[in-house]
């Protein structure tokens, strides 16, 4: 299932600093990432996942550089500011409360599936 | 898979050195370096990567349209992007089918990656979009002005000529005056006024010359005298001359310019002519005793002051009152020095001619309100609710009106001026607001006029008009008013010393009539009333009666003058006037006629000592000279 465009435009960039999180991680990574740990659901264009990541980067949310690997070739790391992981606070806790105001309206199949239908970007 | 245009060739040959060099960084080239690294297609060509992809990350790379360092850095990222996909093993159709569509990929990387530009490119974007905005706008304004055009709705020259066309064909002065025109010596005329600092009287040097002139002109001031005693003058005003008075006035070609404004109205200078010679000619009948020419030149000139009100215009009223203060001069002097010339039949019916004066003495505007609509009408559009908006047109006249040569070939309005249409605009007063300011400034005109000068003040309408004027916003503002609006206050202060000059002509006329009666002087006027006098005149000073006082056993009827103190009788001392060394002085009689407020006196230190006198008037000693300026 893909989401609507309105709201992959809200979830993708919470989600995209959430996978940030744990540490640095290049583009194909996340948008790997992305498709495999929430199921499909998150899946983005790679096409998009670049100018999100530029967006992200404009707001200071998180900061880039280049890696020059083994191999000879260069890469592109991103990881999360201090101001991205105080957004992504913020963003989890709205999250958070949508879905249990969600769950209550019964628009989310309990509090449970809610909580297991975020958990594996929201964890 | 999207097709690729050869422009996006993904196949990049070995950079040259210039190529190399147009690709390296500034900071790069101060290092020493010539790294070329900005050239983002040589970046692609050298990625190892397969054609297909290639192709796309240059089609992407090249349509975002960024710097060359962005383009660089997008190019870089997709390579490695790439890389990354095809190391997992996923096909190459995958790897491209998964990354999107190219076009929107390129669309939405532009516009982040610009997000990511520094501050001080985002406020020149900024600032350079707010000036094309602005920009955009104002030459809409432009346009929006330029397309607006004057409603030029009303021809006021029918109501300005209702008093001239009214008048029967068999009762109009004006071909009589025309006949006298074309008869009369003007140029003898000329040289006569131009040779003395004023007319020669009775026995003074040039008056032979006088003489001779009045000899030469009977046939002409005869017609004057028959056109004076027709119902009005006949004279339409209009933009340019009847064919037959060209022949008089060959020098006023047609107005190009058709407004009120441009109205020329060369008969009334050619009237205060006629009344000047009939008044020399009554001054010779004075002295050889002709009281009946005197009387006859006297009621022709009263009758020229009544026709020359024809058009309602503060011209025509000061010309009227010009010509009803030359018979109260000429008959004032004929009675100080001729007064048996006259028999008491003859003082009385002109002292009842001289009373009946009050209508030539009144000052209209009509005439001047006419053309300021006419004016406004030329500037404005007019959305038939009574405002409108200043037009190009109506800049142009304005143009012409501050450049000091309306007449004539019309003026270009410089582009500048064009271009600040939406801006002067702004400022600029609509077609109601001026018309508003106008009609202010002519009730403000009127309420003054109705005053006798002892009530005046400082004037109300000069003081608006200072006040508009005393800022360059507040000139540019109120243009046209400030402009256009007559002398409103000098007409005035014109028309009060005249009257003031006219009571004393009627209080010198019932002296004489009482001499006559009680073969002596009275002490006061009061015995004057009411049988000579239905009542004292007020003095225009002080609004007390007019002053009389026996001065070495002659009359003398006076005004406390400026400084509104009486001095007996005794005049201010008249003045030579002269500011360059080589022009003779003039003389100033009339000094303490000058008007200054009653409550301006004790801030002025010039205020003249001593009284006005009325009659007899004190008289200029004559003077010959080749190169006299003319008054």
């Amino acid at each position: 299932m893909r989401l609507e465009r309105e709201l992959m435009r809200g979830a993708g960039p919470v989600a995209v600093l959430k996978l940030m999180e744990r540490g640095e991680m290049y583009g194909y990574e996340l948008a790997h990432a992305l498709t495999q740990r929430t199921g499909g659901i998150l899946e983005m264009g790679q096409s998009t996942l670049y100018p999100m990541l530029y967006n992200l980067q404009a707001k200071g949310l998180i900061a880039s550089r280049w890696e020059t690997l083994d191999s000879g070739r260069r890469r592109k790391y991103y990881r999360l500011t201090h101001k991205g992981k105080r957004r992504l606070a913020a963003d989890t806790a709205q999250w958070n409360a949508v879905a249990r105001a969600m769950a209550r309206l019964g628009i989310v199949d309990g509090a449970a599936a809610g909580a297991d239908s975020l958990k594996g970007v929201l964890a | 898979m999207t097709s690729i245009a050869p422009s996006e060739s993904a196949d990049a040959p070995e950079p040259t050195t210039l190529s190399r060099l147009r690709h390296t960084p500034l900071r790069d080239l101060l290092r020493g370096r010539l790294s070329g690294r900005l050239d983002y297609r040589f970046l692609i060509a050298s990625s190892g990567l397969p054609l297909p992809v290639r192709q796309l990350i240059v089609k992407v790379t090249r349509r975002t349209r960024l710097w060359r360092s962005e383009k660089a850095d997008v190019a870089q990222e997709l390579i490695a992007h790439f890389t990354d996909g095809l190391d997992t093993g996923r096909p190459v159709h995958e790897t491209i089918s998964a990354f999107g569509d190219p076009h929107a990929a390129a669309r939405l990387i532009r516009r982040a990656k610009k997000r990511q530009r520094p501050l001080p490119w985002h406020a020149l974007r900024y600032a350079a979009l707010t000036l094309a905005a602005c920009v955009m706008l104002y030459g809409a304004s432009i346009l929006y002005y330029l397309t607006g055009s004057p409603s030029v709705t009303t021809d006021y020259r029918p109501t300005l000529n209702a008093a001239a066309l009214s008048v029967p064909q068999d009762q109009r002065a004006w071909p009589l005056y025309r006949r006298a025109l074309l008869k009369l010596d003007s140029d003898s005329y000329e040289e006569l006024k131009h040779a003395f600092n004023r007319h020669p009287r009775p026995g003074e040097d040039g008056w032979n010359e006088v003489l001779a002139f009045l000899e030469c002109n009977r046939q002409p001031i005869s017609l004057v005298r028959q056109a004076a005693q027709r119902l009005g003058l006949g004279f339409p005003v209009g933009y340019a001359l009847d064919e037959e008075d060209l022949e008089l006035w060959p020098e006023e070609p047609p107005d190009p310019v058709e407004m009120i404004i441009s109205i020329r109205l060369p008969h009334l200078g050619e009237l205060r002519t006629f009344a000047k010679v009939l008044m020399l000619d009554a001054q010779h009948a004075a002295s050889a005793g002709d009281g009946e020419t005197v009387l006859a030149d006297l009621h022709a000139v009263l009758g020229m002051a009544r026709q020359a009100r024809e058009a309602p215009f503060i011209i025509s009223d000061l010309v009227s009152l010009s010509l009803v203060s030359l018979v109260t001069h000429t008959l004032g002097d004929i009675l100080a020095q001729r007064p048996e010339t006259l028999t008491e039949d003859q003082l009385r019916d002109l002292a009842h001619l001289i009373a009946s004066t009050d209508d030539c003495m009144r000052m209209r505007v009509d005439g001047e309100r006419m053309m300021l609509l006419d004016i406004v009408q030329r500037i404005y559009t007019d959305d038939g609710a009574g405002d409108g908006r200043i037009t190009h047109e109506g800049l142009e006249l304005i143009n012409r009106f501050a450049s000091k040569e309306f007449h004539g070939s019309a003026d270009i309005l410089p582009i500048t001026t064009s271009l600040a249409i939406p801006a002067i605009q702004v400022i600029a007063p609509s077609r109601s607001e001026t018309l508003a300011e106008c009609d202010h400034l002519f009730a403000l005109h009127q309420a003054e006029a109705a005053r006798p000068l002892w009530e005046a003040d400082h004037s109300r309408v000069d003081r608006q008009i200072r006040q508009w004027k005393s800022t360059a916003l507040g000139t540019i503002r109120h243009a046209l008013p400030t402009m256009l609006m007559p002398a409103f206050h000098k007409a005035y202060l014109n028309r009060e010393r005249a009257v003031a000059r006219r009571d004393g002509l009627l209080v010198a006329l019932a002296l004489e009539l009482y001499r006559r009666q009680h073969d002596d002087w009275p002490p006061s006027l009061d015995p004057l009333v009411p049988a000579l006098l239905p009542a004292i005149p007020p003095d225009r000073f002080d609004g007390q009666p007019i002053r009389y006082a026996l001065v070495d056993g002659s009359p003398v009827v006076y005004s406390v003058g400026t400084d509104r103190d009486d001095d007996g009788a005794r005049p201010a001392v008249p003045r030579y006037r002269s500011s360059k060394t080589d022009v003779p002085p003039r003389w100033v009689p009339t000094r303490a006629s000058r008007w200054i407020p009653r409550s301006a006196l004790h801030q002025r230190e010039d205020v003249p000592d001593g009284d006005w006198i009325l009659w007899p008037r004190e008289v200029e000693p004559l003077l010959r000279h080749p190169n006299l300026p003319r008054r």
